[in-house]
């Protein structure tokens, strides 16, 4: 993996950038790859109320145990208010709900990790 | 209404509501039936080359990998996917030769484990053709539509995008704002195959999960088949009837497969089985070492059963449950280091 310096590599680097984005007591649909990484971060740190929602269906899940692999599997909908449909979380954002969304576009050089475009 | 742009994406699927409504009143039937069948019996009835096929669930969720699996050892060909979040299903099918086109959303990709080499490469040498791009709410309203018997529903999405000039979506005038809104077309797939939690004999379902798309993909689907983790009676299912989400009539076949979704996630069941993804991972890397997985898992297993034992069976399955519910240590083999 490239490393910027010995400190942090770039995919560690663009976590954080993005998690600092994330202002507490917003809602933001999380795209895969990354984003799940950075809400996650900021969750723990300085935005414990970042209300997620994940196209699969879950809103507002708690902070999981583990990392989500897919932003449709348990660990994404871990403790949700909520487990609904893509149609519903789609009219949610269409509808004008979710003032922030992360979306990543191209796969990081040197990294394994990819979060593609939002989809809505 | 005024026609701003439309993409040059292939159509398909797509039907005329009244070529469907006269379909369905000659298919499907509001009789009680047991539909009880084989992995085997429903893959050979209701999936033929060429059909247009559409997985529930979300690519590796609550997946019917059973179905999947017999797919290939049926050596179907040319099948035309939905990549509606394909993940795993969309990228095995790829890798073991049967499909032909994706219709995609999310494709490609395998999410947090990286991109879909078997099917990148399937793609990049033109054996697998992409027609038609969508965004994921795209593809998913295609199924609404169909679900409500329309030709097409109106969204605020695409617009601007090459995604739009990929598929074959309209953009007109909408003629109560005056601004541009995007008409996205129906979608009927030939058969749609669906993984729940509980069913009764005559298709009655329930998920204890995200619906994901498939409380809209039950209902456009041509031809409907359930597996399931569990079956239970229709006096269960009436004693919780908000708990359905697909009632009889929409499904053609109902199969029994415990632990039907291997190695995928199945919420509040199992986790998925990392340590078999990151061999399926390695394995469809190259070309050459492909074959060796699909002969070891499904052309040298009898059914899904076998290939259950030979993951590992049920010290396999006890481990895959603790993790569900948290008792176990998570592990990601596939992280490059």
């Amino acid at each position: 993996m490239k490393t910027v310096n010995k400190l942090y590599n770039i995919t560690e680097m663009m976590v954080i950038a993005g998690s600092r984005l994330f202002e507490n007591g917003k809602c933001v649909v999380v795209g895969t790859g990354l984003p799940v990484l950075s809400t996650l971060l900021a969750q723990s740190t300085h935005a414990p109320q970042l209300v997620l929602v994940y196209e699969a269906g879950s809103l507002a899940p708690l902070k999981p145990p583990t990392i989500p692999i897919s932003v449709g599997d348990s660990m994404a909908s871990y403790k949700a208010i909520m487990t609904a449909s893509m149609d519903y979380t789609m009219s949610f954002i269409q509808s004008g709900f979710g003032e922030l969304r992360q979306s990543l576009l191209v796969p990081l050089p040197g990294s394994s990790t990819f979060g593609s475009p939002f989809p809505c | 209404m005024n026609k701003l742009n439309e993409g040059h994406g292939e159509l398909l699927g797509w039907y005329d509501p009244d070529e469907m409504r006269e379909w369905i009143r000659k298919n499907k039937s509001p009789i009680l039936k047991d539909k009880t069948m084989s992995v085997k019996e429903a893959t050979t009835k209701f999936i033929k080359n060429n059909s247009y096929l559409a997985s529930g669930g979300f690519g590796h969720v609550r997946v019917s990998m059973a179905i999947i699996h017999e797919i290939v050892r049926q050596k179907k060909k040319n099948l035309i996917i939905s990549g509606k979040t394909g993940v795993f299903d969309l990228d095995f099918l790829i890798a073991a030769g049967c499909v032909g086109k994706v219709d995609n959303a999310y494709g490609f990709g395998l999410e947090l484990r990286g991109l879909a080499k078997a099917s990148r490469r399937k793609a990049e040498s033109g054996q697998v053709t992409v027609p038609a791009e969508w965004s994921n709410a795209a593809l998913q309203w295609r199924f609404k539509a169909a679900a409500s018997g329309l030709s097409f529903l109106p969204g605020r999405i695409m617009l601007g995008t090459d995604t739009l000039k990929n598929s074959p979506a309209k953009v007109v005038t909408d003629p109560f704002t005056n601004k541009p809104i995007c008409l996205i077309p129906a979608c009927y797939p030939d058969v749609a195959i669906i993984h729940v939690h509980r069913c009764d004999k005559y298709g009655n379902a329930q998920i204890d999960a995200n619906l994901v798309e498939d409380y809209e993909l039950a209902r456009a689907a041509k031809r409907l088949i359930i597996t399931t983790e569990k079956i239970i009676s229709t006096d269960e299912i009436r004693q919780k009837s908000w708990n359905t989400v697909i009632p009889y009539f929409y499904v053609d076949a109902v199969v029994h497969v415990p632990f039907g979704s291997h190695p995928c996630n199945m919420p509040n069941l199992y986790y998925s089985d990392e340590e078999h993804i990151a061999e399926y991972i390695k394995k469809t890397a190259l070309d050459e070492t492909t074959s060796e997985y699909f002969d070891k898992y499904v052309y040298n297993t009898k059914n899904f059963k076998d290939y259950l034992e030979l993951v590992g069976g049920k010290n396999k399955i006890n481990y895959l449950q603790q993790l569900e519910s948290g008792k176990n240590k998570f592990k990601y083999p596939w992280v490059k280091k």
